[in-house]
């Protein structure tokens, strides 16, 4: 690379911003896709650095070009490739370049862009994709700094804000939530009345904290046989249900019964039955499940649908607040690679 | 004698100032990053306590016997065996945020102690009452009232709790606090042990007692009593399930007050000649 060739950093890609579900399923690839178009766009004139990463909420093709080609020959370049529907791709699409190309690495390394602020699986993804593309040769000196940065840059905003504090799934909640009443929750014991999609996935979530003793019933016997099955639970029958709560810890309801499964008369019978104990009692049914009177009973928690999504959202709210806090030591690291690259690049120039 | 003296508040005032170092540094870490410094407490806590151990060492020097004669003494005492049993009893219990619970209590207690100089009235402990079975009985006695000042501790902990889950608040302190499950079996426990603790201390005293029955401070023994009964009550209530484990921390808070309320009140109603250090000294020299 010459003086007159100054490394430019471009960043071209298409994500959950600029492009909901329906339109990202169609430029999603499969690897060997991917790989032909990072290729292809490496081997194209003025582009000396390539990495193409593609996740479930985004295509972006990082690089690095010279003077003699420009951003937007690259980006008609890739718009025109058989791997993506230009239609979709050109009419949902950004480019950044220079410090703003910087910029956006370490904000997704960060998780700053990602749809649910803060997580992380975005570092992996981003670290499988550096290594397959560095191993390729796609990658040099550029590129390699840049996410490698970005990967350190990553490390430091976790540590340094509270970017991925707070449970953020109603799985992760309960969990959280059970811990707070129980404590250790590999003892407890769970019911789970009905199924659905987020009641599946937050007895899964418990279950993965070592939870056992799980009992499950349902309105239809098919149902709770299914149940039973998926999770390695004992069935009782619906018609026992009343009887059967004084002996779990945890209750998770969501039937699509149009009136109340659990009326307060027999929470207090069980409650009787076992005053010092406490009693969860998840309801993710709407219509609702569980009589809500049973939140004022003494040792009974009663969580709906509603209450655990304002928990959601108060921890969303909590992310957005240490975003700044994260940008702006983002706006320093970046601004940092930006001098140390241009000063490689200079002295590159004078050899 | 003069250096020891200043060394001595000093000392107590360096315990005071780390405790609440620790205290504030720990508040501020929660409210900013959201996370519990841990170590940090415990550290404060544990170098507070070595200062305050030899401040009160040097105090035994000065009174001839255990320091627990007058209320600044008793405060000191009461904050070093809590600071003691936290420091012992927090790494086998692994309860989250007790550190932080135990530093407030701790600072307020050391605080008012300190700013109030009529707590440390000077006072001449009679030659009797440093018979080893009486230095014995109170020493155990307020080393139970430190083991009430963590039950109450915890009972607090548990209402904050219980209270965040009932009131669905999910954010600050309460991410931070042990399980209600957790917190409600160690209360039960500390009911007891320090019910037990206190058996002894009162069973010390009446060994002492019956060989000097004139001795008998009648407000002290009463109330001494009383507190130990109205525990048991609690205790048992309990363990039958006839009280929840709500109302066993509000009995447990309540019960904690009137039990420091007792202390003044035997120490307002104290006969013994208040006299000053010098002439305990010109005593001593005698």
């Amino acid at each position: 690379m010459t003086a007159s060739s100054e490394p430019l950093f471009f960043v071209i890609g298409s994500s959950h911003k600029e492009a909901d579900l329906t339109i990202r399923e169609t430029f999603s690839l499969e690897l060997v896709a991917l790989k032909a178009l990072e290729t292809s766009i490496k081997s194209l004139e003025g582009v000396e650095e390539c990495l193409a990463l593609n996740t479930c909420n985004r295509l972006e093709i990082y690089g690095v070009c010279n003077d003699s080609t420009s951003v937007e020959t690259i980006y008609q370049e890739i718009c025109k490739h058989e791997t993506i529907r230009t239609s979709s791709f050109s009419e949902h699409s950004f480019i950044k370049v220079k410090s703003d190309a910087i910029q956006h690495t370490l904000q997704l390394a960060s998780g700053l862009a990602s749809q649910m602020i803060g997580e992380t699986e975005i570092l992996g993804q981003m670290k499988q994709a550096f290594l397959r593309s560095k191993d390729a040769g796609n990658t040099q000196k550029y590129l390699n700094r840049l996410f490698e940065k970005s990967f350190q840059t990553a490390k430091l905003i976790r540590s340094g804000t509270g970017i991925t504090q707070g449970q953020v799934s109603i799985g992760n909640i309960v969990v959280h939530l059970a811990t707070r009443i129980f404590g250790e929750l590999s003892k407890s014991r769970i019911l789970l009345i009905g199924s659905g999609d987020v009641s599946d996935k937050t007895a899964q979530a418990l279950k993965n904290t070592g939870v056992k003793d799980i009992t499950v019933t349902s309105r239809s016997k098919k149902n709770t046989d299914l149940m039973s099955e998926k999770f390695g639970a004992a069935a009782i029958h619906f018609e026992h249900l009343e009887s059967q709560i004084e002996h779990h810890d945890i209750i998770i309801s969501s039937t699509a019964a149009p009136n109340l499964i659990l009326e307060l008369e027999p929470i207090q019978k069980a409650m009787r039955n076992r005053p010092n104990r406490p009693l969860f009692l998840i309801d993710l049914a709407v219509p609702r499940d569980i009589a809500d009177e049973a939140t004022l009973l003494e040792n009974v928690y009663l969580y709906n649908l509603d209450a655990l999504a304002n928990i959601a959202n108060e921890n969303l709210a909590y992310r957005k607040s240490e975003m700044q806090k994260a940008d702006q030591m983002i706006k320093t690291q970046s601004w940092g690679i930006w001098l140390q690259l241009r000063r490689r690049s200079l002295f590159n120039s004078f050899q | 004698m003069a250096l020891l003296e200043f060394s001595e508040s000093l000392l107590f005032i360096s315990a005071a100032i780390l405790f609440v170092t620790g205290l504030l540094i720990a508040c501020v870490q929660l409210k900013t990053k959201g996370q519990y410094p841990q170590k940090l407490i415990y550290l404060t806590l544990l170098f507070g306590f070595i200062l305050q151990s030899i401040a009160l060492n040097i105090r035994s020097i000065f009174v001839e016997g255990c320091p627990l004669g007058n209320p600044f003494e008793v405060i000191q005492f009461i904050v070093w065996s809590l600071v003691a049993l936290f420091l012992l009893v927090g790494p086998i219990f692994k309860l989250k945020s007790l550190g932080l619970f135990t530093a407030f209590l701790v600072s307020i207690a050391s605080i008012v102690s300190l700013i109030i100089p009529s707590l440390d009235a000077q006072y001449y402990q009679a030659k009797q009452t440093t018979h080893a079975l009486i230095e014995l009985h109170a020493s155990l006695a307020i080393f139970s009232y430190a083991v009430y000042s963590l039950l109450a501790i915890l009972s607090l902990m548990f209402l904050i709790q219980q209270y965040g889950l009932k009131k669905q608040l999910f954010k600050g302190i309460f991410r931070h606090l042990p399980s209600i499950n957790k917190l409600d079996r160690c209360v039960t426990y500390l009911i007891w042990i320090g019910t037990f603790i206190l058996l002894l201390a009162l069973i010390f005293g009446s060994l002492f007692w019956l060989d000097n029955p004139d001795t008998v401070p009648r407000l002290k023994l009463i109330s001494t009593i009383a507190i130990f009964i109205a525990y048991i009550i609690v205790g048992a209530l309990k363990s039958q399930n006839l009280i929840s484990p709500r109302r066993q921390a509000t009995l447990s808070i309540v019960l904690f007050i009137l039990s420091i309320a007792s202390l003044w009140i035997i120490e307002i109603s104290r006969p013994d000649a208040v006299q000053s250090v010098d002439s305990v000294e010109q005593i001593s020299e005698e």
